[in-house]
């Protein structure tokens, strides 16, 4: 059934590229079937595999439920569920959006390195049309050029873990013995390849200027895409390639994190400086995947749901002001609901207590002083450090700051999401488990490729 | 009910309070001073060893545990808080968001009640930031500046929260635990220096950070400057004693002299507690210096306040008997006084609108109950008898002379002094010397404004007096972290407080102060009274009125000739030179900014070209490190 | 051999994208490495002397062992389509971009929002 998560946004994207006036409406059935299909196949607790056209893994393509890409496709799909709630803020991309959402279910749910690839490609293309919104031609571009290249790489790297295991399944890759050299070959091209669309730093330059140019692209790519992106890291670096490679994800990491926050600290725009501050949370999560341990990887997905929930609100409020008001002092007296979920969603990025992102945080720092790692949590407190410069900036002026005689009209449904996630991220705080046991389930599955193997290589069920 | 369910009720009630004080501030406001009633009773009536769980927080117990210390920061606390609470039902109709400062009023005191009653090192943390927090949001209520002053406070005070959490983490990584008083234990055994004295540094930069110590005190004249007046009393009387309460946690719970033991440094104390007092020390003279030479006078007291927490952080340092009870009893006697002190000048700013010292005078013609509450906070402040702050300084100062610190001695002796100079600064700019014609019709505030600075007044006078109820708690405290005096410290059967230089006798020293203001008055109604002169410099319209004669010459620019600026002239000259650690905290964080643009502009901006020159180098250099 | 002419013509294809101005050669140079990525594919799929991995029976030219691997040819022809998707998105914004910033030059570009 799990096919149907990629088949009905791609059907319904075809269809309404012949039917443009209801693509918005197509756009809210598919979100909305998807959530169904995942309701009903709440948290597989093992791994079910559908492979396509009946062929019996290692060949052929197949998809793989377990609890990690469930986790994953759950929380994708919820914000694309988010974003089509909100008609008016979708226009004409309906399309691209249907598209994007099958690309990155089905980025998710492959089971098959090449298959990965295609849909990576298809979610980079389908995000650089949306980044375009807004005419923001030149920067969508230069995030297609970076994306092809990374695409380029992603491919490569494949094709070497095609040459030296004979297989392009993800299961029996990770099974196969690999030369020592092969390996550090292909992890490094994977880390390159991955790295454009997990925001490491340098590759990460199209950041800026794809989250900062219009009000949809930040919404949509700093939560859904990156969340799968960050996902295809653990299940690479983590389930398949048993962490070889990690240190240089761990460093490149610790420099996003501070290049990230330094760079939104002396942001001016507003939608631009969060979009940094989401590469410096990337950073977090990639280091804390590249710990290796189911509870690392528990903790950094812990973390990353917190964060894009966070953003979420921060990138709609913000890309509602921007596009609204020339000038932002002080408009929140205007809009007090808006600005108090932004409030609240921009102090859980901090990690102040009542806030979701505490929990987090908090955890993170714990785990990695058990794992005796003194550097990674310092440099964690110096980035939130510095974010609590700009984050207090921001409210401090928006809230207080004398406010202009400029006027919008406060959008209903995007405060009342606004508000309802800001209240879930204080729920999180009083009872983490809604996030974590979720998380910690796709932390374990990660870090458990005994299982995934014998799970995709015994078990056949159904197909398609 | 359980310390726990006080605490979130009061989280709760505050949002309550919000939607009240929408319907109407002033009911919010009353309604806030009626919680610090209850509070108040509440905080008398419990038992010390009462404890409460707060819950898990991934498998560690929070815990909430009232003791002596609990019991006496959270009266002082409560003591500044409610007089605020009283003073905001007048004040806040000067104020643009009183819905807003109701709210995090009372948050703010459900988090500093929370820090003081926390059992282990992250409870404290998590109410710490929500005293933090719910402050910060007040900070930019004020003027212009003033929001500029909530993000300085904000990154200061994070930097060492930050700090303090990392220690934390690093005592759980060492001792498994994260109650305090286990860790204390743990820490006395462990035989690794190092470790033991990054910890306890660590864990105190929370409270160097915001009792306003040395190097990061450059907040506190931004932050208490431009707060909201009222909400001034509030930061500089109660909200940096959180600081000092984390300070005489890592020093005095982790029972420092028998943790560091093996690295003594000076007269038996070791130098880990020396390096705080040594920042203590630069905190006195930073303070003092830079309060004198303030023509606003917020900031003035705000640089007093630094000072201030460097005697606090000195008495508690030392871990001496007298010392200790010395630093603590600072802690009431710097909270009553600020919180005076700026309670009056918020009744001033009320009245007038301006802080600025040069644009006031004369005001005790018409302010005289605002004056009489500031004279008498400010010879608290000073630490002249018989006023209670006299003697939380001299018992510091006996513990420093028995101990043989003497530059410590001399330093704080320095500050002493320096404060009699910069208290004198508003007290004459602002109340005595001739009354500007625009403030003719000013008024004496409301008395919902002077009764609380009353009240907080008298306490100070009769803990002047009578300093045993205060000291009681204090020695308790004192007992509990086993620091054992040779001699009885406060004795109040023989009315004395002994010292090891002399003992000090408060009543008679009132007793003898009282008769000598009585001789004085009465010669001051024998001899003839002094006549008001009212110089007006004729050309100016309304008539600025400047107490000196222009010699013939026009005056077109009368504050300049206003005799409160450049009062101390002469003083300020010689270091008015002095290296500014504001501007070095200032490049750090414009090395930052400019770390970030460089960021943007090399990684971010630029074309693809760029983008494509970075992937291949990052793909290369990984090759070349892994190969 | 042929390995190296694809890593030449991915290096030629980086070098452009380093160097050139103009962001259409920006989108060939990126269409020159999907290119050296491809052959290199194709490469790795060849065998000296080896058959069309064919089998039927009309055809039964198959031994094992001695047969092209078909598996790199399928997906190069994926990975071509997925090519010729990024090069029309890349043109139809290079369109765009001329439209708004009236020129396709890097250093001539107007009004772009750094």
């Amino acid at each position: 059934m799990i096919s149907l998560l990629i088949a009905i946004p791609l059907l319904l994207a075809f269809v309404s590229v012949m039917w443009k006036r209801i693509s918005k409406s197509l756009f809210f059935l598919a979100a909305i079937v998807n959530l169904i299909i995942l309701l009903a196949s709440w948290f597989p607790n093992g791994v079910e595999i559908h492979a396509m056209g009946n062929w019996k893994p290692p060949f052929g393509i197949n998809l793989v439920l377990d609890n990690a890409s469930f986790y994953a496709v759950l929380v994708v799909n919820a914000f694309f569920f988010l974003v089509s709630l909100m008609p008016k803020f979708v226009e004409s991309y309906g399309t691209s959006l249907m598209l994007l959402m099958a690309a990155a279910n089905g980025f998710i749910l492959t089971g098959d390195l090449f298959n990965s690839f295609v849909f990576m490609e298809i979610m980079t293309i389908t995000a650089v049309t949306i980044a375009s919104k807004r005419d923001n031609f030149y920067n969508a571009f230069k995030y297609l050029i970076l994306g092809g290249i990374a695409g380029s790489i992603y491919l490569l790297a494949t094709i070497f873990a095609y040459t030296a295991t004979g297989s392009l399944n993800m299961a029996h890759v990770s099974m196969a013995a690999i030369s020592a050299s092969s390996l550090i070959a292909i992890t490094t091209l994977y880390t390159i390849g991955l790295g454009v669309e997990a925001k490491l730093f340098p590759l990460n330059g199209w950041v800026s200027g794809v989250y900062g140019g219009n009000d949809l692209a930040p919404v949509i790519l700093g939560t859904s895409v990156s969340f799968a992106a960050l996902y295809m890291v653990g299940r690479l670096f983590g389930t398949v390639f048993h962490g070889n490679g990690a240190e240089v994800l761990y460093t490149l990491a610790l420099i996003t994190i501070v290049a990230g926050e330094v760079a939104a600290l002396r942001q001016q725009n507003i939608l631009k400086a969060f979009a940094y501050s989401s590469v410096a949370q990337a950073g977090v999560v990639v280091a804390m995947i590249s710990k290796g341990t189911a509870k690392s990887m528990g903790l950094a997905y812990f973390h990353l749901t917190n964060d894009a929930v966070a953003k979420f609100v921060i990138f709609l409020v913000a890309g509602f002001l921007v596009y609204n008001y020339k000038n932002l002092n002080g408009v929140f007296k205007k809009h007090k609901i808006l600005g108090a979920s932004f409030s609240m969603a921009t102090f859980s990025l901090i990690g102040f207590p009542l806030f979701a992102g505490f929990q987090s945080k908090l955890r993170m720092i714990m785990a990695l002083f058990s794992m005796k790692d003194f550097l990674f949590p310092a440099v964690m407190l110096l980035a939130t450090l510095i974010e609590v410069g700009y984050v207090v900036r921001w409210n401090v002026r928006l809230w207080f700051e004398e406010e202009t005689q400029e006027k919008a009209e406060t959008p209903v449904v995007a405060s009342t999401i606004a508000l309802i996630l800001a209240i879930l991220l204080v729920a999180v705080f009083l009872k983490p488990e809604i996030f974590l046991n979720g998380a910690m389930k796709m932390g374990n599955a990660l870090a458990d490729s005994k299982d995934y193997i014998q799970g995709v290589l015994s078990v056949v069920k159904g197909g398609m | 009910m359980a310390l726990s369910t006080l605490l979130i009720s009061l989280l709760v009630t505050s949002v309550i309070i919000y939607f009240v004080s929408k319907a109407s501030w002033r009911v919010g406001a009353i309604l806030n001073f009626l919680i610090g009633i209850f509070l108040i009773s509440y905080v008398f009536a419990l038992h010390t060893g009462t404890t409460s769980d707060l819950g898990t927080l991934f498998g560690q117990k929070l815990q909430l545990t009232w003791t002596n210390a609990s019991f006496y920061f959270s009266a002082v606390s409560l003591m500044v808080i409610v007089s605020v609470m009283l003073f905001a039902i007048k004040w806040l109709d000067s104020q643009k968001y009183p819905a807003a400062f109701n709210m995090f009023l009372l948050m703010m005191t459900a988090g500093s009640l929370g820090v003081f009653m926390a059992a282990d090192l992250v409870t404290l943390y998590i109410f710490w930031e929500i005293a933090v927090l719910s402050s910060m949001l007040i900070v930019p209520m004020g003027k212009k500046e003033s929001r500029k002053a909530a993000v300085i406070y904000a990154v200061m005070s994070a930097s060492g929260t930050y700090m303090y959490l990392y220690g934390a983490f690093l005592a759980f990584q060492r001792y498994g635990t994260l109650n305090i008083s286990e860790i204390a234990k743990q820490m006395v055994s462990d035989p690794s220096t190092g470790i033991k004295a990054a910890i306890f540094l660590l864990l105190a930069s929370a409270g160097i950070a915001k009792s306003g110590i040395f190097p990061l005190h450059t907040w506190l004249r931004i932050a208490h400057g431009n707060a909201p007046d009222a909400f001034s009393a509030v930061l500089s009387g109660q909200l940096v004693k959180l600081g000092s309460y984390v300070l005489m946690v890592t020093v005095a719970v982790i029972p420092s002299l028998r943790v560091f033991a093996n690295i003594p440094f000076y007269s038996g104390i070791p130098a880990t507690n020396y390096f705080l007092i040594a920042l203590g020390a630069t905190s006195i003279i930073v303070g003092t210096l830079m309060a004198i030479k303030q023509d606003d006078m917020k900031m003035l007291i705000a640089f007093s306040s630094v000072a201030n927490g460097g005697y606090i952080l000195i008495g508690i340092g030392t871990m001496d008997p007298m010392g200790f009870e010395g630093g603590v009893l600072h802690v009431f006697n710097h909270a009553l006084a600020a919180a005076v002190i700026f309670m009056a000048f918020a009744s001033v700013v009320y009245r007038t609108h301006t802080k600025k010292i040069s644009e006031l005078g004369g005001l005790i013609h018409k302010m005289p109950i605002t004056f009489l509450a500031y004279l008498f906070a400010i010879i608290s402040l000073a630490g002249i008898p018989p006023m209670s702050g006299f003697i939380s300084k001299w018992m510091i100062y006996q513990a420093l002379v028995r101990k043989g610190m003497f530059i410590t001695a001399f330093i704080a002796f320095f500050g002493s002094i320096g404060s009699f100079l910069y208290v004198f600064r508003p007290l004459a700019g602002v109340f005595l010397g001739q009354l500007p014609k625009k403030y003719k019709d000013v008024k004496e505030v409301s008395p919902v404004m002077w009764i609380p600075m009353m009240i907080l007044v008298v306490i100070s006078l009769i803990i002047g007096i009578w300093p045993f109820p205060v000291l009681q708690p204090i020695e308790s405290m004192r007992a509990d972290f086993g620091i054992a005096p040779m001699v009885k410290i406060s004795d109040p059967d023989h009315w004395l407080i002994r010292g090891f230089a002399g003992n000090w006798n408060p009543v008679l020293v009132f007793n003898l102060f009282l008769i000598g203001f009585i001789i004085a008055y009465i010669l001051y109604t024998m001899f003839p009274r002094s006549k008001k002169v009212d110089l007006l410099a004729p050309h100016k319209e309304e008539g600025t009125p400047i107490n000196i004669y222009t010699g013939g010459e026009y005056i077109y620019t009368p504050e300049l000739y206003h005799y409160n600026t450049k009062f101390y002239a002469g003083f300020e000259r010689m270091y008015e030179k002095h290296p500014s650690w504001e501007k070095v905290l200032g490049m750090l964080a414009k090395f930052f900014h400019d770390l970030g643009e460089w960021v943007h502009g090399w990684f971010f901006r630029p074309s693809p070209s760029a983008y494509a020159f970075w992937v291949s180098l990052t793909i290369l250099i990984v090759f070349w490190v892994r190969w | 051999m042929v390995y190296a002419i694809s890593i030449i013509l991915i290096g030629i294809g980086i070098y452009g994208l380093m160097t050139q101005k103009n962001l259409f050669k920006h989108l060939i140079s990126l269409s020159i490495i999907d290119t050296a990525v491809n052959i290199f594919i194709i490469a790795t799929g060849y065998v000296e002397g080896g058959k069309a991995p064919i089998y039927t029976k009309s055809l039964p030219n198959f031994a094992i062992g001695k047969f092209v691997d078909p598996l790199p040819q399928a997906l190069v022809l994926t990975a071509i389509v997925i090519g010729v998707g990024t090069l029309a998105v890349g043109a139809s914004l290079l369109v765009r971009i001329r439209e708004k910033h009236s020129s396709i030059d890097v250093e001539n570009m107007k009004g772009v929002e750094e």
